[in-house]
Order: structure tokens, then C-alpha cells, then sequence
């Protein structure tokens, strides 16, 4: 009995770890679906890591941060003219729309419409990229701790970046919209037609949009619609570079360059808002989303 | 132990080094790590480091849990396999192995993601990074073969030495 079963421990074990495996694997992606992973079993490990992370790129963030700042203040004086111009131009302007909105008795009707839709941005640092080709996705510096959660939009002061999807204590993972996987609601500002930007594991995006009625042409801005709820409307998702026509396709394809430099990205931005579900991103069939719930508190 | 600890410890870098360089031209350590396993542990030990470590790769990653974790465990019967035909203790061979292995990685990856989340496009933007992936993989291999033997035979060296000191106070 006992050779039999020191005979067959091996295979099991090896049956057994396969089975588990593809067990977490289905159980991960309903997870995915419903929301994300916040309070996940790797918790702790995505906050180590995120801290790991730190400490091995400080030393390359200094030397990057303090050439930077050498070249910065080669044209500092000369930038600081313009903005000092610009800051003072801006402010004219801001009074005569203030006084213009009084005059029209809308101003605190725009108050109260703030309150309902303005979000808290929390800024955190990008410590880490993906470490597989196949995926598009960053560790940043906050999680569950500061209120970060999974579903919750990613900006930077350029645009959309992303979406939390998993979160931990100190840290969390945000996936890019270049990642395959990745999908929004888009409509192009000038003609208002409408599609789904999505990731191409490349450096750009793909718009599918519906050819019957629809204009866009390279150089129209795309930003994101509202539809589906995992993205507020109105943030910048990139630019048209090219379209691809095909007469006999339904769908047209719309190459757009995203308007964050995605191999840049050092500082970003949590939008503390979240769809109750992320179905939409992850093929789910229902795109279907309520209003969102309040931000949660720590 | 150390193995697993090291591993654990490089793969939880792995994604400051992406954020240095090219994701492409970062070696998968924890792929190398698994085979370093495989050929100095025992299978069982092999197989559970093997599972640990690309649990930890999924959950840095975009991937879903046990992605990487799953391919890991058919990686370590396949390094096995192979290792009792071939000596794979010598650079170049286990060059061309991992090349190989990596080759499978991908496919499998691949593979696991179009049945799970039905999204995999295999054009160009998809296999240029696997390649040199694959090529970065097979030229660092010999060098953490190296530096896993190295940990391990530390860690023997210092065994034998505690067991010996122990003999001599017995004495």
C-alpha cells in the first residue's frame, strides 16, 4: 500500500497542481468580471513588490530626475515669462465668463451640478510595469489604504490611462487602455460618431466604429462617451491617425494615437469613482451599468 | 528554500527592470528560476517552487491567477524529461532548450488566453516582443543556471559545515 502510494505521489501532485491552477484561473476571471481584485490572496506580495519596485528604480528616477531638472532650468526663466503672460490672460478671461455666467443667473446651478459630478483625483507614482509582453499594466504606489478600488479610472493631466484591477493595501494594478483587453466607449469630439476604442498590444488604439452615416477622419479628437460606466465622459482618449476603409465591412477601423505616452508614465491619477461592474472590459455580455455608488471611504 | 526565496525576490523586480528597459528584452525569471528548479531540486520540491513562483508572476501581471502557475508545472515535467537525456548543466544546451521552452511558453500563453478571455491577436504586435523575449530568455539562461547552482551549493556547503561542527562537538 504504501509503495503504491509513493508510487503514485508524484503524478497526483503533479495532476493536482494542474487542476488547482485551472481552477484559480476560471475563479480569477469571474472575480475580473464582477470588479476586479481587491483583497486578493496576493495582497501582500503586490505591496512588496510595489515597495521592491521603489527601491530599484530610485536610483535611476534620481539621475533621470536631477537631468531633468538641470535641462528644466536651462529654459525655466524663459518658460516662466510666457506662463506669467499666459496665467494673467487666463485669469481676464475666467472673470468675464464669471461675470457673464452671474449676469445669466447660472452660477449656482453650476455649483450644485459640481458637487454631483466632481471626483477626487488622488495622485500616485507608477513603480512598476508589466513584466510580460502580453499584457499592458502598471503598479502603482496606492491601494485599499487610500481608498483606491478596483474599476476605478486611471488619468493622467493628458487623458484616460487606464483602470485599477487589482488592489492591496499599499498598492494596486492598473491595466492600460493599450492592453488587449482594454475597452471603451468612445465618440469622436467633431462629429460625434461613435465606437469602442480598444487595445492592440501595440502602441496604439483601435477605434471600431459603424460606417453608415459616421465621419471621422485623421486629426479628429476622440474622448471617452460615458456609455457603459467604467469611464466618466469627456476624458481624452487620443487622436485619429489613420482610417481604415473597407467597403464591404459593417465595421470601419480608425488607427488613434493615444494622447498619454504610455512609455513615459511616472505620475497619474485615481479617479475615486467605480462602475459597480467591469463586464464590459472583460467580455462579458452585459454592458449594462447603474449609476455609480459613492466613493468608498477607508 | 533560498531558491524559492530568490526567485520570489527577482520576480517581484522584474517589473522595475521593465520600467528601465524594454519589457521584450527583460528576461522571464521567473520561467528561468522554475528551470533552475527542475534541474537541481527534487521533482516534487521542483514542481511546488515551480507553482509558486508563477503564481507570484500573475499576480504582478495583467494575467489571470494560475496562468503562468499552470504552464510553470508542464514546464518542469518537460525541463525533467529533457534533463534526463540531455546535460543541460552546459551552457549552450540549455540555451537551446530554453529557446525551446520559451517557445512553448508562449504558445501556451497564448493558447490560455484565447480560452479564457478570447482575446489574442496574433499579428506582429504580438510576436515581436514574444520573440525577443524568447532570444533574451535563452541567452540569460545559462547565467541564472549558474547563480541558482551557486545559492544551492552555498547553501549545501554550509549544511555540510553546521553537520560537521556538530559531529566535533559530539566528539
Amino acid at each position: 500500500m504504501s509503495d503504491l502510494l509513493r508510487r503514485i505521489r508524484l503524478p497526483a501532485l503533479f495532476a493536482g497542481l494542474l487542476l488547482a491552477t485551472l481552477a484559480l484561473m476560471i475563479g480569477d476571471k469571474a472575480a475580473l468580471e464582477e470588479g476586479g481584485r481587491d483583497h486578493g490572496p496576493g495582497g501582500f506580495l503586490l505591496g512588496f513588490a510595489a515597495r521592491l519596485q521603489q527601491v530599484v528604480t530610485a536610483p535611476a528616477d534620481f539621475l533621470a530626475g536631477t537631468w531633468q531638472r538641470y535641462v528644466s532650468l536651462v529654459t525655466v526663466s524663459a518658460e516662466n515669462e510666457i506662463l506669467a503672460a499666459r496665467i494673467a490672460e487666463l485669469e481676464e478671461d475666467n472673470l468675464q465668463l464669471r461675470e457673464a455666467l452671474v449676469a445669466s443667473g447660472h452660477l449656482q446651478r453650476i455649483a450644485e451640478m459640481r458637487a454631483d459630478f466632481e471626483v477626487p483625483l488622488l495622485p500616485s507614482q507608477v513603480v512598476g510595469h508589466d513584466h510580460s509582453p502580453w499584457f499592458r499594466s502598471v503598479l502603482l504606489d496606492r491601494g485599499q489604504s487610500d481608498a483606491v478600488r478596483a474599476g476605478m479610472p486611471v488619468v493622467t493631466d493628458r487623458g484616460l490611462m487606464g483602470v485599477v484591477t487589482a488592489t492591496s493595501g499599499g498598492a494596486a494594478r492598473a491595466m492600460m487602455l493599450l492592453d488587449r483587453r482594454s475597452a471603451a466607449d468612445a465618440i469622436v469630439q467633431r462629429s460625434r460618431a461613435r465606437g469602442i476604442v480598444r487595445g492592440s498590444g501595440g502602441d496604439e488604439l483601435e477605434l471600431v466604429f459603424m460606417v453608415r452615416g459616421d465621419d471621422v477622419r485623421p486629426g479628429d479628437e476622440v474622448i471617452t462617451s460615458g456609455v457603459g460606466g467604467v469611464y466618466p465622459k469627456g476624458l481624452r482618449i487620443g487622436e485619429v491617425v489613420a482610417v481604415q476603409t473597407d467597403r464591404d465591412e459593417l465595421l470601419h477601423t480608425a488607427v488613434v494615437r493615444p494622447s498619454v505616452d504610455f512609455g513615459r508614465l511616472e505620475q497619474v491619477f485615481v479617479m475615486q469613482r467605480r462602475a459597480q461592474t467591469l463586464e464590459l472590459l472583460y467580455g462579458g455580455s452585459s454592458g449594462d451599468v447603474a449609476a455609480e455608488p459613492p466613493p468608498e471611504t477607508p | 528554500m533560498v531558491l524559492l526565496l530568490t526567485g520570489l525576490l527577482c520576480v517581484a523586480a522584474e517589473g522595475a527592470l521593465c520600467a528601465l528597459f524594454p519589457t521584450a528584452l527583460v528576461p522571464d525569471l521567473g520561467l528561468l528560476f522554475a528551470v533552475a528548479g527542475a534541474l537541481l531540486l527534487g521533482p516534487a520540491e521542483a514542481l511546488v517552487v515551480a507553482v509558486l513562483l508563477g503564481l507570484s508572476s500573475d499576480l504582478l501581471s495583467g494575467a489571470l491567477l494560475g496562468q503562468s502557475a499552470f504552464l510553470r508545472v508542464i514546464e518542469v515535467a518537460i525541463t525533467r524529461t529533457v534533463g534526463s537525456q540531455i546535460d543541460l548543466r552546459r551552457g549552450f544546451p540549455l540555451a537551446v532548450f530554453v529557446l525551446a521552452l520559451s517557445l512553448f511558453d508562449a504558445l501556451g500563453m497564448a493558447l490560455l488566453l484565447r480560452l479564457f478571455l478570447g482575446s489574442v491577436g496574433l499579428d506582429w504586435a504580438a510576436i515581436g516582443p514574444q520573440l525577443l523575449r524568447i532570444g533574451s530568455n535563452a541567452v540569460f539562461a545559462p547565467l541564472f543556471a549558474a547563480l541558482a547552482r551557486a545559492l544551492a551549493e552555498g547553501v549545501d556547503d554550509e549544511a555540510r559545515r553546521e553537520l560537521r561542527l556538530d559531529t566535533r562537538g559530539a566528539r
